[in-house]
């Protein structure tokens, strides 16, 4: 604190004595030379003004110890003797009393009112206090002082000082000065008792901190007013006090309230001393309750400090260059609102739970899963649900009481501050915009409309708190509606207000309403992702809720006719606008598609009128940047729509949408575009079924790669594509057709290519006539490139090189052109070309039929080819034309004559495109079987409907498993004789569930285990699981299936029973015969069911000759089709010893 | 330097993209200017406002459309250097 200026004049050059009572009458004094002199100037006296002047004379010895002059250690020598001579005796029984002269001339003034000398007394001791304060050795002498304060004479002189007139601010300060002074001493060893004698000295605080300067200008730090020295004095309390006495101190409540109503009024640099200590003493401790802190930083409080938001910063005053640059006060101000408003830890900010109003238990709710009640009233069912339309209650009442104070549109640090406040507590985010009815957003090009257009888009943006602000997990019930809603799209936004903006000749006011509903349908899908994790089952009480939150919020936002519509108006520079609305439609299907596909709206002129600006704006530059990305948005809007058309030509444009995109994709973007473009694309390809993708890798990227490598070409070639395009979405299955015929054509069983392309073979179809219609020789070169590289990209990606070949025959033939012909034929290299291929796979296929191999190692006593006779049975295969084949048979001929297996096998077609047609049909011939007269039409439809529902969802990536194929097959056969045995045990399956597990070995344990269901048929049932299991039994996931299962442990237990028939056992053995034909088959029944020693025991074990060679063919069969160094590996050698005898 | 380029393509797309806004809002911009409410922290509130837009856009769409700036800026600076010689 800087030095504060005596009332009587600096000493040196008050020569003479002035006898008068006036209050500034300048008071006399003398230098003083020794501690004597000193004390006897100190002496008490009747005579007051004799006192008065021995007082100023000690304060100009202290003043000169404080200002550090040049007779400073000279002074201080003198009023060290001083203090020591004066130290007073100690006297058992009695309290010793410091300076008793000095307390009797302030008894004395106070008694004849003399204010001179009241306010002089304060000032020494205080001066005193600060002296000693700085000097170690003397602090006891204070302390001891400070005590004589606090005995009962001196506290009532102290507070009859405090309480003197308003006007007596010479008497009021100094004395709170002492108070200060003596409260800061020694860290504050006296701070607590001096609090404890409150009724004394803290006499008329609240008033006196009410006492704010009055004068003009600026008030001066030096000559601090009454106020000033109050709240320090408070300050020096709440830095000093222990927590107890501190708690006291802020229930004053007069006292609290007192400091901070003038708060707006204080001098800059008391402001931030209050700031300061507020910060440290009170938000940063954390042991003071959270109840006391809330005592002064109270909603008024809060409200006050905000009142410095804008606080006029004029320069500070740096007279004596020692105020060094603070935090200015508006920045003080933000950062104690931060702290208080949103730290939970030390603020006043209370733990809440988010989108749940205040009082509810979200989880005390527990669902009534066996009544059906709750069903009937569902989300009604819960009282709560609809009640916070109005209000929401919070926990955090006094936030919400002062944030409505702020005016977050006109400042930017109080629009910081609401808004981390509300992230701190999203529950006072829908009370904020119920409660504060002003806030209107009707459209007005104003500073205030922006300051709201941007306070909701932060709003809106907020992330929603986890779990809807639930701590753990999600509760039994979701948040109300309302909140929810008033979350994502607030209050303000209303319909109509939305509706004027879109509508307004402003551009700016529409664009910012379009970008507010984006952000508010970007946080509407988060919001509905949370509540599909939320939801256990599909019928939940979420569900529920989110199907209300999308309806309620669809109500209160624009049509999306009215967003087309705003979007038409746009011109071709504006850029952002354009894709922000077209971002806003793609949004709109997006995450409300059944209720945006209610509107009928055309994307196709808007589509080819964007891809036209694109390909107008030559692709380079920010600005065709931007519009890419609009053209992404509207081609994504385009995939959704059913309307769609993008096939069909305009007469805008050359060629269809699909193939124009192609182009610009492939010409003009490169570079430039994302992953959306090619997506859309191959989305639509698929669809329409011109390529098969498999998994990552989309069929139509070696078309694409072949545009992009094969440069710019003819219009008459983009007719070309265009047109084999639209002749394949036409047609697909025609060309699937095709290709079948062609690959069976070539080689019976394809085993290198598993990927098709019908649009190559709509190309192939289609060459013809573009040739007859004689192109010109650039053309048909650009044309051969193109195809030549097309046919590269496609056997890199795998497509059938036998159908490659058998395409390009069919391009060649079509050129009519040998030379051309010659550089689109693929390389004829018999022999080589399964390497060749299999090398551009990547791995070798298993190589699933290899009965036919000829070991010529012929077995002791069965040949390999005899063995085979007995124990191979063929593979089920599919009859010609099953796809379209049945449709024209009656649905009795279907099940008889085996249409409908057959069509069933296709489910476990190579191609994914026949499998997606096998199951289209198969959905088609069951409603035709239900339709019919067909006595079991109900069963056989079930039977259909079950295997479409489990192959569904498998289809897409691999072939359907054989053993749900099979199954289905074999059941067919049960399901149309009702007098089978085991027509009872295959309906309990299909009644057992809709889903088949492709996992699962249908009827495995219904007949091992549960018996049979008519006497005496167990063996038949066990054949026809047999019978069953060799068929199921066709590819490597086969093999893993039953081992799985431990369907080989099941079997080899079987035939130790001894009831066992020959034939039975042989079937056994069909089913281990199956399993040597398969890749890595005989590895997994020797490894790990121990096959051989089982074969080893069996053959030991018969007594038949005919059984015994059987089992010793069996073995040497199991051993020529393993892996024998690694089973000789893995057993040491004994495998081979087995086998060998 | 992977985050660094990150910052500076997005200070650079928040710079292009307020450069935009001021295009395509001329009329609008100066208008609010003249409203009588337009003081105290008036100007930096409505470019905050604008920037605000900039969230819609992912990393990956500022990185391609700065990218596609630059690629079109080295055409526009042979250009300008051919002026100044």
């Amino acid at each position: 604190m800087g030095k504060r200026k005596s009332y009587g004049g600096d000493g040196i050059h008050a020569g003479k004595k002035q006898k008068t009572n006036h209050v500034h009458e300048a008071s006399t004094s003398e230098e003083v030379y020794t501690a004597r002199q000193l004390r006897h100037l100190l002496t008490f006296e009747q005579d007051l003004q004799k006192s008065r002047h021995g007082l100023q004379s000690f304060k100009n010895v202290l003043d000169s110890i404080v200002n550090n002059d040049e007779k400073k250690s000279e002074h201080m020598q003198i009023l060290l003797e001083f203090l020591e001579s004066s130290k007073p005796r100690e006297i058992e029984d009695e309290v010793p009393v410091y300076l008793p002269d000095i307390m009797e001339t302030w008894s004395m003034a106070s008694q004849m009112n003399n204010e001179n000398v009241m306010s002089a007394v304060p000032v020494v001791l205080a001066l005193l206090l600060k002296v000693i304060s700085a000097n170690v050795d003397q602090v006891s002498y204070g302390l001891g002082v400070c005590r004589t304060l606090l005995q009962k004479r001196q506290q009532e002189l102290i507070a009859r000082n405090l309480s003197a007139d308003k006007g007596k601010d010479f008497v009021i300060s100094p004395t709170l000065r002492l108070l200060r002074e003596a409260i800061c001493l020694d860290g504050g060893a006296l701070a607590a008792p001096i609090f404890r004698a409150r009724i004394n000295t803290f006499r008329s605080l609240a008033r006196n901190l009410g006492l704010k300067y009055i004068g003009s200008g600026k008030e001066d730090p030096k000559r601090a007013s009454v106020r000033t020295n109050a709240t320090r004095l408070l300050l020096s309390c709440l830095k000093l006090l222990h927590n107890e006495a501190k708690r006291d101190l802020l229930l004053q409540r007069d006292i609290v309230a007192a400091l901070m109503r003038h708060l707006r009024d204080d001098p800059p640099f008391l402001i931030s001393e209050i700031l300061d200590v507020l910060k440290t003493s009170v938000v940063q401790d954390k042991k003071l309750a959270k109840e006391v802190k809330i005592k002064i930083l109270n909603a008024y409080s809060l409200t006050q400090i905000a009142s410095l938001y804008g606080y006029s910063t004029e320069p500070t005053d740096s007279e004596d260059g020692t105020e060094t640059r603070q935090l200015s006060v508006e920045d003080a101000a933000h950062e104690i609102l931060l702290a208080t408003c949103t730290d939970s830890a030390v603020g006043i900010c209370r733990s809440q739970q988010g989108y749940y109003p205040e009082g509810i238990s979200p989880d005390t709710f527990i669902p009534d899963t066996e009544g059906a009640d709750r069903l009937d009233f569902g989300l009604d069912s819960i009282p709560w649900m609809n009640k916070f339309t109005d209000d929401v209650p919070v926990r955090n009442m006094l936030l919400g009481e002062f944030i409505e104070s702020l005016r977050p549109w006109s400042n930017i640090k109080q629009s910081e501050l609401l808004l981390a406040i509300f992230s701190a507590s999203p529950e006072l985010i829908a009370r904020y915009f119920i409660h504060k009815k002003t806030f209107t957003f009707d459209p007005k090009l104003s500073a205030t409309w922006i300051g709201y257009a941007s306070l909701l888009y932060s709003v809106v943006k907020l992330p929603i708190p986890p779990f809807f602000g639930q701590s753990n997990d999600y509760a039994a019930v979701p948040p109300p509606t309302s909140v929810v809603l008033d979350n994502i799209i607030p209050p303000p936004m209303t319909l109509k207000a939305m509706n004027r903006c879109l509508t307004n000749k402003s551009k700016l006011i529409s664009f910012y309403a379009i970008r507010l509903l984006i952000v508010a349908l970007e946080k509407l899908d988060k919001a509905l992702v949370m509540h599909r994790e939320a939801s256990a089952s599909p019928n939940s009480i979420w569900q529920e809720a989110s199907r209300r939150v999308v309806d309620d919020f669809y109500r209160r936002i624009p049509d999306i006719k009215d967003i087309i519509n705003y979007y038409r108006t746009l011109t071709d520079g504006d850029f952002l606008q354009r894709e922000a609305a077209s971002r806003l439609i793609l949004l709109y299907y997006e995450v409300m598609p059944q209720l945006a596909l209610k509107v009928k709206f055309d994307v196709c002129p808007i589509l080819l009128a964007t891809i036209q600006k694109v390909e107008a704006s030559n692709g380079a530059g920010e600005d065709a940047a931007i519009s890419l990305l609009e053209l992404e948005h509207v081609c994504a809007v385009a995939k959704y729509s059913p309307s769609m058309r993008w096939f069909g030509r305009a007469a805008e444009l050359p060629t269809s949408p699909f193939t124009t995109l192609l182009r610009l994709y492939t010409e003009k973007t490169t570079g430039m575009s994302g992953d959306t473009l090619s997506q859309i694309l191959s989305y639509v390809a698929n669809e329409y079924q011109l390529v098969e993708s498999v998994l990552q890798s989309s069929g139509l990227d070696p078309l694409i790669a072949a545009l992009r490598n094969t440069g710019s070409i003819d219009s008459t070639i983009w007719s070309f594509i265009d047109n084999c395009a639209e002749r394949c979405s036409r047609t697909p299955t025609k060309y699937l057709e095709m290709i079948e015929q062609r690959v069976e054509g070539v080689d019976a069983v394809d085993q290198t290519g598993k990927r098709t392309c019908p649009l190559l073979m709509s190309i192939a179809e289609q060459l013809p006539f573009l040739v007859s219609t004689s192109p010109g020789k650039e053309t048909l070169k650009q044309l051969v490139a193109f195809l030549r590289e097309y046919l590269r990209r496609s056997i890199d990606f795998g497509v059938s090189r036998n159908l490659l070949k058998s395409i390009s025959g069919l391009l060649v033939t079509a050129l009519g052109d040998e030379k051309l012909g010659s550089k689109i034929t693929l390389p004829e290299r018999t022999g080589s070309l399964d390497e060749d291929t299999d090398m551009l796979d990547g791995e070798p296929e298993p190589r699933l039929q290899s009965t036919a191999e000829n070991k010529g190692n012929s077995v002791i006593q069965l040949s390999s080819q005899e063995l085979e006779d007995r124990l191979a049975v063929p593979m089920l295969t599919s009859k010609e034309n099953a796809l379209l084949r049945w449709s024209s048979k009656p649905p009795e001929e279907l099940v008889e004559e085996g249409h409908a297996a057959s069509l069933i096998l296709l489910l476990s077609s190579e191609h994914a495109s026949i499998r997606k047609e096998a199951l289209t049909n198969v959905l088609k011939m069951a409603a035709k079987i239900k339709e019919s007269t067909y006595e079991e039409n109900e069963q056989i439809w079930l039977l259909l409907m079950e295997l479409a529902e489990s192959a569904k969802d498998l289809i897409a990536e691999a072939p359907l498993p054989s053993i749900l194929v099979v199954f289905a097959c074999r059941a067919l056969d049960i399901l149309k004789t009702p007098l089978h045995c085991l027509y009872e045990k295959v309906n309990l399956f299909l009644t057992s569930g809709p889903v088949w597990q492709p996992n699962n070995i249908p009827l495995l344990k219904a007949i091992l285990q549960e018996g049979p269901t008519l006497d005496g048929s167990y063996y038949t049932e066990i054949s026809w699981l047999l019978g069953f299991l060799v068929d199921s039994l066709r590819t490597s996931q086969d093999i893993a299936l039953f081992h799985q299962r431990k369907v080989y442990e099941k079997l080899f237990t079987l035939v130790t029973n001894p009831y066992m028939g020959i034939n039975l056992r042989t079937q056994v053995l069909r089913v281990l015969y199956r399993t040597t034909c398969i890749s890595g088959g005989s590895d997994t029944v020797i490894t790990r069911f121990g096959a051989l020693s089982w074969l080893v025991a069996q053959k030991a074990a018969t007594t038949d000759d005919m059984e015994k060679r059987l089992y010793q063919a069996m073995i040497s069969r199991l051993w020529e089709t393993c892996d024998q160094k690694r089973i000789a590996i893995w057993s040491r050698g004994t495998m081979g010893k087995l086998v060998q005898g | 330097m992977g985050k660094i380029t990150d910052q500076k393509t997005e200070a650079d797309f928040t710079s292009y993209y307020l450069q935009q806004s001021t295009k395509e809002f001329a009329e609008d911009l100066d208008k609010i200017r003249n409203a009588d409410d337009f003081k105290g922290d008036a100007l930096p509130m409505l470019i905050r406002s604008l920037q605000q837009g900039t969230s819609m856009f992912s990393a990956t769409d500022q990185k391609r459309i700065m990218e596609a700036k630059q690629t079109s800026s080295v055409g526009e600076r042979t250009d300008s250097e051919k002026e100044s010689a």
